[in-house]
């Protein structure tokens, strides 16, 4: 039934003494499953392979979303600092963990049909759902800033002045909105995400020393020295993989996509593939930037220097696509990140809040996910500005504020009043546990680190 | 059946609650989720959780404000 673009108005449906309120976006959101429940009818390979390509798109989008300008500025440093060895491993166990808790956030969304932010808020209340809000809009606009940072230095690499690189960015982000059609916004940006791949022919470029690979990933050696630097590495590589936005981001495009229990298990694939593709890409960086072992300092670092410094290895075309990459990162993170805030602001203040919105419903939806993003655009050409040092913390915060909001996702998923029959598997309560352990212990190291640094030496650092 | 606007036709509002699950839809958000209060052990939890973001948020600024001098 394909009547989505006459219905634009509300229409109050009376089904015995109740009167129910129809919407342009619930006419697009049945449409969509319409196209599911015919899918799912069909039999065969074929049809599994339709039905997954439908149900695909929340979890491959929060991975490579994830994978933004920090993230793989993070990357680039491990390699660059370290060559090949214990973070590889440990950026593909960063990866497990983000599994891990975002495989719940399907769960959730699919489940209660409600977003992270209307859960935490009316389930706990205001007082812990403002807790949740801070974290989450300071954490999402510095690191929107950053994918800004990441977009500039990217484009910065071929000529392209600061300011024309931030309206390419924001061109793209209006762009993909313009359908105001969930599945429209969703196909726009995994076309644009599937970018991210791109820093795996660059590591192909650079000849890794797949024996020194395989030996890395299976021995977690060389291990770096225990200090300040490879603990401040240590939390941007885990923030790089595992932040709040993503919980929230995940849930409310589960929501919005109209997936239900039936789709939890494709929302699972969705989720390893998005993981695997990421992973790939997260290697492909570290072992694109692995041949600068030695030769760079990192402590500095800024993508189109990373660009600069792999020229004289892979060529001017290679430097290109690295620098390229680091354009996509940043603006397919834009995209997702800013569409989180107002996710998220929908859900609180209780208005429409969905990409199937035409923008005379869903003004303040829109008009929070275009200012955020053009906030952070505009503070990125403000001159003077630390904005290197905004891109080293931005990773680290994520890391401290994730063990608050797993604490809430692990009670709302255990929740069986509002999850029914399908709350979360004890092993994955239990894994959950576990990470939420990592992050708190990952989050205290650091902590000690820059506090009382004697301690990693007397731990047998340097 | 009522109709509010013209653009939206009964068959398609049939059809709309016939692929929905009833909370599903945009007008079921108007009803909140029941709240649950917190209490004992999870309070505690929160609370230390809390305290720990606040003052690891403090050790980055105060890293910040040493690297800037």
């Amino acid at each position: 039934m394909g009547t989505g673009a006459q219905t634009e108005r509300k229409v109050s449906v009376l089904t015995d003494d109740e009167a129910i309120v129809v919407t342009h976006e619930d006419v697009d959101r049945a449409n969509d499953r319409a196209r599911v429940e015919r899918a799912r009818r069909g039999r065969g390979l074929r049809a599994r392979a339709w039905l997954l390509w439908l149900l695909i798109g929340p979890g491959i989008l929060v991975m490579l979303g994830e994978n933004d300008g920090p993230s793989m500025l993070a990357y680039a440093a491990t390699g660059s600092k370290f060559g090949v060895g214990f973070f590889l491993p440990f950026t593909i166990l960063t990866f497990v963990m983000a599994l891990v808790v975002q495989e719940m956030t399907v769960r959730l969304g699919a489940a209660t049909h409600r977003g992270h932010a209307e859960l935490i808020f009316e389930r706990f209340g205001p007082f812990w759902g403002w807790f949740s809000m801070i974290d989450l809009g300071i954490g999402n606009f510095l690191t929107l800033i950053t994918e800004f940072i990441a977009v500039r230095a990217g484009l910065g690499f071929f000529g392209v002045p600061p300011w024309a690189a931030v309206l390419v960015a924001l061109g793209v982000l209006y762009s993909a909105l313009l359908s105001h059609r969930y599945w429209t916004w969703e196909r726009v940006t995994l076309a644009a995400a599937a970018f991210n791949l791109i820093f795996i022919p660059v590591a192909l470029m650079t000849h890794p020393h797949w024996n020194m690979v395989a030996e890395a990933l299976r021995t977690w050696r060389p291990l770096p020295g225990l200090n300040k630097d490879t603990i401040l590495i240590l939390l941007s590589v885990i923030g790089a993989t595992v932040t709040p936005w993503m919980l929230f981001f995940q849930q409310s495009a589960t929501v919005d996509k109209g997936m239900t229990t039936k789709d939890i298990h494709f929302g699972r694939i969705d989720t390893v593939l998005g993981a695997g593709l990421a992973a790939l890409a997260a290697l492909g960086a570290i072992l694109a930037t692995a041949p600068l072992f030695g030769k760079i300092s990192a402590d500095n670092f800024e993508a189109a220097q990373f660009a600069q410094a792999l020229q004289p290895i892979i060529g001017r075309f290679g430097a290109s696509l690295f620098a390229l990459g680091m354009v996509e990162a940043g603006i397919v993170a834009s995209i997702t990140i800013s569409t989180s805030s107002a996710y998220a602001f929908g859900e609180v203040t209780r208005r429409p809040h969905s990409l199937n919105l035409p923008v005379s419903e869903g003004k303040s939806f829109y008009a929070v996910l275009s200012l955020c993003a053009a906030a952070a655009a505009g503070i990125v050409l403000i001159p003077g500005l630390p904005l290197v040092f905004v891109v080293l913390v931005v990773n680290v915060v994520a890391v401290l504020a994730m063990p608050p909001a797993l604490v809430f996702l692990y009670m709302l998923v255990n929740d069986k009043e509002i999850m029914g029959d399908v709350p979360s598997p004890r092993w994955a309560n239990a894994l959950a546990a576990l990470v939420v352990l990592l992050l708190t212990a990952a989050g205290v190291l650091y902590g000690v680190s820059v506090v009382a640094p004697q301690v990693l030496t007397w731990l047998g650092g340097k | 059946m009522t109709r509010e606007h013209e653009h939206i036709s009964e068959a398609d509002a049939g059809f709309v609650l016939s692929m929905l699950e009833p909370d599903q839809l945009a007008a079921s958000k108007r009803v909140a989720v029941p709240r649950r209060p917190i209490r004992g052990g999870t309070l505690v939890l929160l609370w230390t959780l809390r305290v720990y973001l606040l003052f690891m948020l403090a050790v980055v600024f105060w890293q910040a404000w040493t690297a800037a001098r």
